[in-house]
This record gives structure tokens, C-alpha cells and sequence, in this order.
């Protein structure tokens, strides 16, 4: 798909959450609003960003993008700042352009920057921090946001919880599979380090006899 | 860093990172073991200790040589791993600043702030060791921070070998061989350094995981006592973490003997599919073994223990059987000159093996319930820790310190005293518990003391072979590092 396309398919994707029926139907309830309505506007930042990112190789920048994008992020998904959200229009509308522009869109931008490890090493973080979050919300006894529930709270918590092993499981089917990720981390390794460490030569044999013979003198 | 030299045929591997790598683990199994003896000297009564001071030292050397085990067995698996695959030294440089960041934390948090929860930290220890004065809070935050830098320092390794695989073999399941063993190809086989880094990756990486977040857990219930743990869940984590990451230090460290019992005896380590399967039913199964450690809690489901029960009896076994048949297999009339690191190697393969015996005997259920908290269990780790994992570290860095030359060099009397003395050691472990002696006390009956005595004699011993073989490797270091 061309950039310009992505980058229409992101500002959709955001209007779609931003819809009168169904930002209201998505914010009635704590975990649709958590899972699903915030992932809606910062995911279509990210579809944008992604798409913005192409064709401009700029590898330094990953890391404080995906930085940049999860504190925006973080920031939004604490309880007193979802109540707000709710109750005042004008956060609301600072949090939508937010989510878009600086979590969404460095998020994007960061992830299609980033290498194999980066990459992982944010799902490995996503998904202990999503883990605790889930437990947070289940162990708390009182509410967290005054908008919602302490059922709603619960349920968010094993939606967080799902979310982690989710996360874990996808990452761990995609490294076993490998596929088409394999050749695309190899230029991505080229295009990183070149002069990184090389192997010795390929081991296309399936006996160890690297180095047989290759007594010092 | 002067990372472009080559060695013995093999191109650049980070060497100035694994040279530092060994130092420092080196350095720290020394100074670890000192701690071990000290501790066992007060046990016999032949010196004062105080037991708060004991606690601290229990626990510094129980992190200690956990943390250790790993560097240095990550060191020999990255060491020959990228003699196979594309790896980036980045990634070393990056572990090695994690840890000692960590290290020093972890110290600062034990011998300053009093922390001494043992190196499980088993919830709710941190919060109540602070509430009721034991230690101040700061220092378990501290310590629990410490150890959460080591495992991103760690993760951050594990990724990018997983990373190398990937792009040189084209995904884990490949790098496990599951496309020789399920599918019959015979395209880009991976030799056996390849198949036990990718096992490595895999449970490290899973473990590290869930070890973040129990650890992320407990500093949020020591800060806020309100966010409470459910106690059976932490247990879970903690042992899913550290079973598994403990495990998977050997299996990073039985990499040299895959590697360089073939180029001793100048006989090839095939990977057939026995080896392969061995490989990956070890992969699965060391996931879900770690219940062995929760036999007495009763309120583990019954199916979750009788799986830590049954697979922890077949767990070992895989693997086991394919190195070491493997390993006789190559030494079996090789004509092999016996010299102080092929000694070591097949010393580590008898530890490995003997050191698996009384670990399953201990994950017999109804023996647990009787031996679990005696000296039994310190006897089984310090089994394959002390006689299976480090004579491989030290196996590495002897033929390092010889310039990878594999011609036989003698010095095989002070692998076997080595030997001798290890097995004296961990023998009073054992003994010990089969008296019912209890583990993690300060102080023991007199009836016990004997046990403890003859130990720390034995320790001494093994202090000075130890002390023997890292002095050898690190006044070779500069050898090491001009000549490669």
C-alpha cells in the first residue's frame, strides 16, 4: 500500500474512534474504553507514522520515538487523566491530538525505524508492564476512576492480563516461524552495523568441524 | 573495542568483551566462594559470625553466583555461537554495563541497607523485612532494581543472539532443528552450538519476562504494602524465573563441550535427530518443571504438582542422554592425552549428570516433603553448579588462556583435586540433609557440626583450585588479547 494511502487509512482509523456512537459506546465501559477506543486513536497515529517513516531511513531515531510514543501513552492510561478526559471536553480534545500526534505517530515512526531487538525488546517491556498494570487493576480495593465501576475495574485487569500473554504468544509464534522476518533482519543488521561480527562461514553441514585442525602452531 | 582479530581459524567474536566477561566472573565466583566458606566456617563454629551479617552473606552469594553463572556462561555460548551465526558485540557491551550497574546496587542494598531475603526474595519477605525493621525500605527497592538492570542486560543479550538465529537460519523453530526433525530437510542443519543457543534464547527470554514483572510486583508492594500479592502466584513467578534461568546457564555453558571435545579428539558432534529431539523436549519441558519447588505448598493445584513431579523426572533426561552418550561416544578409544581441560570437561559432564540424581529424588513428592528444606537441597544445585557448570567456565578460560590450542598440556591432577574436593563438598550437603540438618540457618546444633566441618574443609580446597585456574586465565589476559 502507497504511504499517502496508509497515512488516509490512519486519519480513518482515528475518525472511526472518534465517532459520536461509537466513542460513546466505547467509552460506557472501563476496558473498552482502555483496550480498544485509546488503541483506535494512537493506532492510527502509528499507521501514520509507519507510513511516513518509509523511504526515510533514520535508524537513531527508533529508540526515542517508541520512548516518546509509550510515555504519551502512559500518560493517558492513568486513572485520574481517563476521568478527566471524560468530563471536560477540552482534555478530550487534548488527549485525542495527543494520542494521534505524539504517541501514535512516534510510535509508528519509531517502530518502522527500529531493528529486530528494539522491536522485541519493546514486547518484552509491553508485555511485563501490561502484565503488572493487569494486576494493579485487579488488586486495588477501591476504584480507580471515579467514571467506572470496580466490576468494569476487574475486568480491565484480566483484559490487561490477556493483552500481556497475547502479546508473549504472537512474539514467540512469529521468532519460531521466522519466514520472510529472517531475510528482512538480516539487511536490517546489514544496514545497522556493518561491521558487525561475521560468522565464520555458513553451517550448511550438520557435523561440528569448525576449527578441527586449526591447532595453533 | 579491538574486535576484528581472528583466532584459530574463527572470525571476530567480541573477544575483548568475553575476555572481560570471564574476568569478572572469574573475580566473582572467587569472591562468591569465599563468601560460601565463611558462611560454612560459621556454621561449624570455628568462626563469630552475626547472623544478621549471615543472612546478607547468604543472600549476596545466592544472587551472586546466579548472576555470575550466567555471564559466564553466556560468555562460551556467545563465544561460539558467533562462530556460527552473525552477532553484534553491541549487545555484550550493553549486558556487561546492565550488570555491573545491578551488582553494585545489589551490594549497596545488602551490606549497607541490611537486605537479606535470600536471592528469591519470596513475597512477602521484601515488605515485611522492611515493615518490621529488618532492613529499610530503599534497600529492597534498591536490590530489586539491581536485579531487574541484570535481566534487561540479559534480555537484551538473549534478543540478539535469537536475532542472529533468525537471520541465519531463518527462525527459532529452525534453529532447533524442527525443519531436519519434523519435515526430514537437510538444508542448513544447525549444528549443536546453534540448537542449544536457540533453547537458550527461548526459556531466558520467557523466563526474563516473567521475572520483570514479579520483580516490578514486589517493588510496587514494598512502596505500596496495600498492592497486595496473591503469595501462590509470586512463588509461581519467582521460581518460573529463577528455575528457569538458573537451568538455562548450563545449557548456555555445555556449548564448550560440544565444541571442544570434537576439535581434542578430532572427531565431529554430529546433529542427528536424536539430538535434535533431545533438544526440544528439554525446551519444553524445563518451562514447566520449576512446580518442583512448590511440592509442599498445599494449595498448588494437584495436576500442576504432578507435572513438576513426572517431568522433572524426564526433564533432564533428553539432553542428558544425547550430550553425554555424545560426549563417549567421541572420547570412547579417541586416544585421547588427558590433560587439565579435557579433565574438566568430562568432570562437568559427571556433575551435570550426577548432580541431576538428587534433584529428582528431591522432586519425588513425598521425599520433598521430608528433605525439601534440609541441606538436600543445596547439596543438588551445588552438585551440577559446582562439578557440572563451572568446570565448563573454567575449561573455557583455560584454552583461552593456551591460545586455543588443543594439544594436551597436562595439569589433569589439579582438575581431579578439583574434583575430589567438590565432591567432599557437596557430599556434606547431601549428608547433611539426609540428618535432616536445615538449610538457610545461621546457626546449627552441635549434632550437626560435623557435617558443616568436614564441608568447610573441603571448600578450602576447592577455593584454592578455583583461586588456581582463574589466576591462570587472568594473567594470560593480555596474552589473550595481543595474539587472539
Amino acid at each position: 500500500m502507497r504511504a499517502d494511502r496508509k497515512a488516509w487509512l490512519g486519519a480513518g482509523i482515528v475518525a472511526l474512534g472518534l465517532l459520536p456512537p461509537v466513542a460513546d459506546l466505547l467509552q460506557a465501559r472501563l476496558p473498552t474504553h482502555v483496550l480498544v477506543l485509546l488503541p483506535l486513536l494512537a493506532g492510527g497515529g502509528a499507521v501514520a507514522g509507519a507510513a511516513l517513516a518509509r523511504g526515510r531511513p533514520a535508524g537513531w531515531t527508533a529508540a526515542p520515538s517508541l520512548l516518546a510514543g509509550a510515555a504519551t501513552l502512559g500518560f493517558w492510561l492513568i486513572p485520574r487523566w481517563i476521568d478527566a478526559a471524560l468530563a471536560a471536553p477540552a482534555v478530550a480534545a487534548v488527549r485525542t491530538a495527543s494520542l494521534v500526534f505524539l504517541a501514535g505517530l512516534p510510535l509508528g515512526w519509531g517502530w518502522a525505524q527500529a531493528g529486530p531487538v528494539l522491536r522485541l525488546f519493546v514486547l518484552a517491556n509491553a508485555a511485563a508492564m501490561l502484565a503488572v498494570m493487569g494486576w494493579i487493576e485487579l488488586v486495588v480495593p477501591a476504584r480507580l476512576c471515579n467514571s467506572y465501576l470496580l466490576a468494569d475495574q476487574r475486568n480491565l485487569g484480566l483484559g490487561l492480563l490477556v493483552l500481556a500473554g497475547v502479546v508473549v504468544a504472537g512474539a514467540a509464534l512469529r521468532a519460531l516461524a521466522g519466514g520472510d522476518q529472517a531475510d528482512a533482519t538480516e539487511r536490517a543488521t546489514r544496514r545497522a552495523s556493518p561491521r558487525m561480527a561475521s560468522p565464520q562461514e555458513p553451517s550448511a553441514t550438520n557435523t561440528i568441524t569448525a576449527g578441527i585442525g586449526s591447532r595453533k602452531p | 573495542m579491538a574486535d576484528a582479530r581472528t583466532s584459530a581459524g574463527i572470525a571476530d567474536r567480541g573477544r575483548t568483551w568475553i575476555v572481560l566477561y570471564l574476568a569478572t566472573a572469574g573475580v566473582v565466583i572467587l569472591l562468591m566462594m569465599v563468601f560460601g566458606l565463611v558462611m560454612r566456617l560459621a556454621q561449624s563454629e570455628w568462626i563469630a559470625l552475626d547472623p544478621a551479617f549471615y543472612y546478607q552473606l547468604l543472600t549476596v552469594h545466592g544472587i551472586g553466583m546466579v548472576g555470575i553463572a550466567a555471564l559466564g556462561g553466556v560468555a562460551v555460548l556467545w563465544h561460539y555461537l558467533s562462530a556460527h551465526v552473525a552477532l553484534r558485540p553491541a549487545a555484550l557491551a550493553i549486558n556487561l554495563v546492565l550488570f555491573m550497574l545491578g551488582v553494585a546496587m545489589i551490594l549497596w542494598a545488602v551490606f549497607i541497607g541490611g537486605f537479606a531475603p535470600a536471592w528469591t526474595f519470596l513475597y512477602p519477605l521484601p515488605a515485611v523485612g522492611s515493615s518490621n525493621g529488618q532492613w529499610q525500605a530503599w534497600s529492597a527497592v534498591l536490590d530489586l532494581t539491581g536485579v531487574l538492570l541484570i535481566g534487561v542486560g540479559f534480555l537484551i543479550l538473549c534478543l540478539e543472539m535469537g536475532r542472529g538465529i533468525v537471520a541465519a537460519y531463518g527462525g527459532l523453530g529452525r534453529g532447533l532443528g524442527w525443519h531436519v526433525l519434523f519435515a526430514g530437510s537437510k538444508e542448513k542443519v544447525p549444528p549443536p552450538t546453534v540448537v542449544a543457543g536457540t533453547m537458550v534464547v527461548i526459556v531466558t527470554t520467557l523466563a526474563l519476562i516473567a521475572g520483570a514483572t514479579i520483580v516490578a510486583m514486589t517493588i510496587l508492594n514494598v512502596l505500596f504494602p496495600a498492592l497486595a500479592i496473591d503469595p501462590l502466584i509470586a512463588k509461581n513467578m519467582i521460581y518460573f524465573f529463577g528455575h528457569t534461568f538458573i537451568n538455562a546457564t548450563i545449557y548456555m555453558a555445555v556449548v564448550v563441550v560440544y565444541e571442544l571435545l570434537p576439535r581434542i579428539t578430532g572427531r565431529p558432534w554430529k546433529t542427528s535427530k536424536v539430538f535434535l529431539a533431545g533438544w526440544t523436549l528439554s525446551t519444553t519441558m524445563v518451562l514447566v518443571i520449576y512446580p518442583h519447588h512448590l511440592l509442599m505448598d498445599f494449595a498448588m493445584p494437584g495436576w500442576a504438582l504432578a507435572i513438576g513431579q513426572v517431568l522433572s523426572y524426564v526433564n533432564s533426561l533428553p539432553v542428558l542422554v544425547v550430550t553425554g552418550l555424545g560426549a563417549l561416544a567421541i572420547l570412547h578409544r579417541s586416544g585421547i592425552s588427558w590433560d587439565v581441560v579435557s579433565t574438566l570437561l568430562l568432570i562437568a559432564m559427571f556433575g551435570w549428570m550426577a548432580g541431576v540424581i538428587p534433584a529428582v529424588v528431591d522432586a519425588t513428592i513425598s521425599v520433598n516433603y521430608v528433605m525439601h528444606n534440609t541441606m538436600w537441597v543445596p547439596g543438588h544445585f551445588h552438585f551440577y553448579l559446582l562439578l557440572g557448570l563451572l568446570p565448563m567456565i573454567f575449561a573455557f578460560m583455560l584454552h583461552l588462556a593456551r591460545g586455543e590450542d588443543v594439544a594436551a598440556h597436562g595439569g589433569d591432577l589439579s582438575a581431579l583435586l578439583y574434583l575430589g574436593f567438590g565432591l567432599g563438598f557437596v557430599a556434606m550437603f547431601l549428608l547433611g540433609g539426609w540428618a535432616s540438618v536445615p538449610r538457610r540457618w545461621a546457626v546449627h546444633l552441635p549434632e550437626w557440626l560435623v557435617w558443616d566441618r568436614i564441608a568447610a574443609v573441603m571448600a578450602v580446597g576447592v577455593v584454592v583450585l578455583a583461586t588456581v585456574f582463574v589466576v591462570t586465565f587472568l594473567l594470560r589476559i593480555p596474552r589473550i588479547l595481543r595474539h587472539g
